[in-house]
């Protein structure tokens, strides 16, 4: 895969918030040269952060020990594409409601990517975004709470912007990047800002109880839907038809023999 | 309110909840009820197949893990199961302060599989501890005990689906 060199595109807090216009995030963004993941430290400033600068953006051009799910590693390239955490407090939510952070993501970055380049993405359940069925950008939500309310999380994604992970890299599902597809670099600060104002707009839609709006942009957006699929849990593999999503965002699949399975955590792969 | 609940739950998500809530505390291990040709059958562990759902001539499987809604109520805060013996024999729940499942998903004793389990039984913990993760929908939610104490009774195993307001873990508060 080509790397797309020059691009020449620093990314600072006063660049990223000059005249951006949102209300409810971010409240404060911190932008770093190399982390080890910015998940980590955007646990880290949870947890003694006070509330006026949350929800916090934390942004990274390099990061030595990224994750995904599982903690598997995150492949990036340093300065060419977009790492950053968000970190907030929505103690307004609960708990069975967090999947809606997923959304709100998913629905976001997917609007932040066609604003800001005319591509139309869509996701794969729950949350890859895929661009000519090729994976560009990963959403990880790590959240703690109580039995009643969500009382942290960090939204973590990885967009390959000017660099994609190179052939010798041993991936689950095939990955692209932006510049790839278009034939040429792509700046990172627009699409940042971009991705914001979209975050933005849909977490206060969800302040505000907008959750079926949000769902109904979601499940717009499922390419994975009246697929034929596998999907690897921590239980097992099963196989089947995607039919449609559950009002809680589990998949709902039928397999071969007519069985209805409901998935809520596992990943899926095209047959 | 409890009217305009009523007229929206055409799919007795009100009298699921209510079951599962039954049957996660007592001994109760399956409930059954037929009403005409309606039929809504709750077991602990597995699956159920409801044959009068879309495709009566291939059954569908219900998997009771993922019947709480989006909107749906918070579990019930914590319930305190009283043990007949001051001993509890392995398999009865002890007395104490019990943590629910607060969404569907799956059980996670540690961080990642090479991970130590946050708790084990016989561990003293602080309130706001993390006792376990639930994942769903590539979220990490990890579960914080509202008690401190001793976990006397882990109820769930290590990647085991879980159902909304399911009992996880027991703790005697200090």
């Amino acid at each position: 895969m080509p790397d797309h060199p020059g691009c020449p595109d620093p990314l600072a807090p006063p660049a990223i918030l000059h005249g951006l216009g949102t209300t409810a995030l971010p409240r404060s963004v911190r932008c770093y040269p190399q982390v080890g993941s910015t998940m980590d430290v955007a646990r880290e400033h949870l947890q003694d952060a006070p509330p006026d600068v949350l929800p916090m953006l934390v942004l990274a051009d390099e990061q030595t020990d990224g994750r995904g799910r599982m903690q598997r590693p995150w492949w990036d390239a340093r300065g060419k594409n977009l790492l950053f955490s968000l970190a907030m407090r929505p103690l307004w939510l609960r708990p069975a409601q967090a999947p809606a952070l997923v959304w709100m993501a998913g629905v976001a970055l997917c609007e932040g990517i066609a604003e800001t380049t005319g591509l139309w993405p869509r996701l794969k359940w729950p949350n890859d975004v895929l661009l000519d069925e090729k994976k560009v950008a990963g959403l990880l939500l790590e959240s703690g709470s109580s039995e009643h309310a969500v009382t942290w999380a960090v939204l973590g994604c990885g967009l390959n912007v000017n660099a994609g992970p190179p052939p010798d890299i041993l991936l689950r599902s095939p990955s692209t990047c932006l510049a790839d597809i278009l034939g040429c670099p792509v700046l990172r600060l627009p699409l940042v800002r971009s991705l914001l104002v979209r975050l933005d707009t849909w977490y206060t839609r969800l302040q505000n109880g907008e959750h079926a709006r949000l769902f109904g942009a979601w499940r717009a957006l499922l390419a994975t839907l009246g697929q034929e699929v596998q999907v690897e849990t921590a239980t097992g593999v099963v196989a089947g038809c995607a039919e449609d999503v559950e009002p809680s965002g589990a998949l709902r699949l039928r397999d071969a023999a007519g069985a209805t399975h409901l998935i809520t955590a596992g990943d899926v792969f095209l047959v | 309110m409890s009217e305009e609940r009523k007229d929206t739950d055409d799919f007795w998500l009100s009298a699921v909840r209510e079951l599962l809530h039954l049957i996660g505390h007592t001994d109760i291990t399956e409930i059954l009820i037929e009403r005409h040709e309606s039929r809504l059958h709750i077991k602990r562990g597995g699956t159920i197949p409801l044959p009068t759902m879309e495709a009566p001539a291939v059954p569908p499987v219900l998997r009771a893990s993922n019947l709480a809604p989006l909107g749906s109520s918070p579990p019930q805060h914590h319930l305190h199961i009283p043990a007949s013996a001051a001993g509890s024999q392995p398999g009865e729940v002890p007395d104490g302060y019990t943590i629910l499942a607060p969404m569907v998903g799956m059980f996670y004793e540690s961080p990642s599989p090479r991970d130590a389990p946050f708790v084990q039984e016989g561990d003293e913990i602080q309130a706001g501890d993390t006792v376990g993760i639930i994942e769903a929908m590539k979220i990490m939610n990890e579960i914080e005990s509202e008690v401190g104490g001793r976990v006397v009774r882990i109820l769930v195993k290590n990647a085991q689906p879980v159902e909304y307001g399911q009992p996880l873990m027991v703790i005697e508060p200090r």
